[in-house]
């Protein structure tokens, strides 16, 4: 079964490849641009002469990536204990799966043995390349160097083991929605489109139709290492580069959020969300909040990781709210304009130029106050000035969403 | 007369979902060859009872045995589930995913029985498409296609019918009929109770998590009868 199971795997991924190849889609070009974008800053550092691009003086404790090592297994204890093993990590496993042959108690172990071979290979495919290159550059950390990827390659691939590990074995009830095509249920008590019970149920139902964890632990931990961790490669590659990297990557990504058609108005209009949830100014920001969980969370993690390489934890704790605000104001800022163009659905359409326009304009009005606030105030005085004025936005746009959303029960 | 060999036996099925009971005690027997219609309003029980017994959700309490077999592991093999919204690996063709279904089952012959399934369902033309580019009707028999492979004592399919058009309706019920006449137990969830009608021996009426009604077809006289029955104990 094991054998059959991989050959599937192999199979679903490279048919997924080859359409890729065929009609790239949007997260296929981001793929590729990152590839790009990694490659040529790997081979900027292997091939500069630049001292300090040297790595310098680092050299971190064997101790300290045991101990990272630890709470990393501790968090996937903690995550594994609330999250039942699943079968499968596709909707259509459930039933394919099920048609060959494969059991409940099988199919759960196959997941665990995809999941854990999908982490060490992601995980080997960015580590290696980098240490081997890092290395070539710095010889004299090489050993180092070597044995962080390593640490890596095989701390990744444990995580899962002891996350499954842990994980609740005896209910059979953590099937996607979509698989069976079940209504989803939602208790009485979560009947309420008051934040904070209606954000919990707009963020249990929207988890559940993605087959997501009610809270994306793994995105809070990647954000957090990598906040942790790039300050170093920052210090390697200079900062002419990564300032350039974070402004014109950070408005790229403002601006593809923008290009993207709102996906709310499916998800408020549907039964399931209205008599859950309602469709009220504090149902679409409960909405907008549990939809970008994953990267809000993404976000603060990376925040608190800066915070500690730097030294300035207080800092990245008054900049936590602002990260959570920027996804939030985003959907929202893309669902107001929707709201307005709701036939729009055509990329090159008039609705779209106005999301991108609007997108921009905030951007640069709310850029432009932080700036005047940080030289009179310094920088706690900017992130206050950021928060206040995205709260103002997204409380607007909730309002005018609510208002113009048909059918909304205001 | 030899009495028709149950294959599937339910006893006094339960489960719950927090404070509610989404099934409250079902007893139910489908035998072989034997297709059971499962009405009921919306939220009556009738997709967690149907997935309590492909094995998908566990019950609560209770027991379910299918083919003889207790054991969730052993039973779980016996049963192909059909969901309400078809899914399928949306890159691969019908005829890789029925080539996956006879390789997990063994199945001896496997590219003569995954021609012939595609065949059953009329997917001969669609063999070689991406599954993603099908039609939900297309999907469905798919579906049924692998049900078919994998040779499945029991089938249970839920609201098989929802979404198709009349002519795609009649070719679903003349081929779950084709199942159950090939040997399979078949439970059909529905609303619609001219597809129940046409394709069942047996009605069960579910509400609020019980069965208020079990009869067979043939003690209906016409499909108004049916109705009127239905209406009678789901009102």
């Amino acid at each position: 079964m094991t054998r059959l199971l991989t050959r599937w795997e192999t199979r679903v991924a490279l048919a997924g490849l080859r359409r890729v190849a065929i009609h790239p889609t949007r997260r296929g070009l981001w793929i590729v641009v990152a590839a790009v974008a990694t490659a040529a800053f790997a081979f900027d550092v292997a091939t500069s002469d630049v001292a300090s691009r040297d790595l310098g003086a680092w050299s971190p404790d064997p101790a300290a990536v045991a101990a990272i090592g630890l709470v990393l297994f501790a968090v996937a204890a903690v995550a594994g204990r609330w999250t039942p093993l699943t079968y499968g990590t596709r909707t259509a496993d459930v039933i394919w799966w099920r048609y060959a042959g494969v059991d409940t108690d099988s199919g759960r172990r196959a997941t665990t043995a995809v999941l854990t071979l999908h982490a060490t290979v992601l995980i080997a495919l960015g580590a290696a390349p980098l240490a081997l290159l890092f290395a070539l550059a710095a010889p004299r950390h090489a050993i180092t160097l070597v044995f962080l990827a390593l640490s890596a390659i095989v701390l990744a691939p444990l995580t899962v083991l002891v996350s499954s590990a842990t994980a609740p074995r005896d209910a059979a009830d953590d099937v996607p929605a979509s698989a069976t095509g079940e209504r989803v249920k939602v208790r009485p008590s979560q009947q309420s489109s008051r934040i904070p019970a209606g954000l919990f149920a707009a963020r249990w139902l929207i988890a559940r139709r993605r087959s997501e964890s009610f809270v994306p632990y793994g995105t809070l931990a990647a954000g957090t290492a990598g906040g942790f961790i790039a300050p170093r490669f920052a210090g390697a590659a200079g900062g002419d580069l990564v300032a350039m990297a974070v402004v014109i990557g950070g408005f790229a990504l403002l601006l593809d959020g923008a290009l993207r058609r709102s996906t709310a108005p499916g998800t408020l209009l549907s039964p399931w969300w209205r008599s859950a949830i309602g469709t009220s100014g504090a149902a679409v920001v409960a909405w907008a909040l549990a939809d970008s969980a994953r990267i809000a969370l993404f976000g603060a993690g990376a925040a608190l990781g800066l915070g500690i390489a730097f030294g300035s934890p207080l800092l990245a704790v008054a900049a936590v709210p602002v990260v959570f605000l920027v996804p939030v104001a985003l959907r929202l800022t893309a669902l107001a304009v929707d709201v307005l163009f709701p036939a729009a659905l055509d990329r090159r359409a008039a609705g779209a130029s106005v999301r991108v326009v609007a997108v921009a304009t905030l951007t640069a009005v709310i850029v432009t106050l932080a700036l005047a606030a940080a030289v009179r105030g310094g920088v706690f005085a900017a992130l206050a000035t950021v928060t206040l004025l995205l709260t103002g936005l997204v409380l607007a746009a909730a309002r005018w969403c609510a208002f113009r959303l048909p059918g909304a029960t205001n | 007369m030899e009495e028709p060999e149950i294959v599937l036996e339910v006893r006094g099925l339960v489960r719950r979902f927090g404070q509610l009971d989404a099934v409250a005690g079902i007893d139910l027997n489908v035998s072989r060859g034997e297709v059971v219609a499962l009405l009921g309003p919306n939220g009556a029980g009738k997709t967690t009872t149907l997935t309590c017994v492909a094995g998908i959700l566990a019950p609560t309490s209770g027991t379910i045995c299918v083919a003889g077999e207790h054991e969730r592991t052993a039973r779980e093999r016996r049963v192909a589930f059909v969901p309400e919204i078809p899914v399928v690996y949306d890159d691969l063709t019908p005829a890789e995913h029925l080539a996956f279904v006879a390789a997990g089952r063994r199945v001896a012959d496997a590219a003569a029985t995954v021609s012939r399934a595609l065949e059953r369902t009329g997917l001969v033309e669609h063999r070689d498409r991406a599954a993603g580019t099908l039609s939900k009707g297309n999907r469905q028999r798919l579906c049924l296609a692998g049900a078919l492979v994998a040779g499945a004592d029991l089938v249970v399919l839920d609201e098989p019918t929802t979404g198709l058009d009349p002519a795609a309706q009649h070719a679903l019920v003349a081929l779950v009929r084709e199942l159950a006449a090939g040997g399979a137990a078949v439970v059909v969830s529905t609303h619609a109770l001219a597809t129940a009608f046409d394709v069942a021996d047996r009605v069960v009426v579910l509400v609020a998590g019980r069965i208020a009604l079990d009869e067979p077809v043939r003690g209906f006289p016409d499909l108004d009868a049916l109705r009127a029955a239905y209406l009678r104990v789901a009102a």
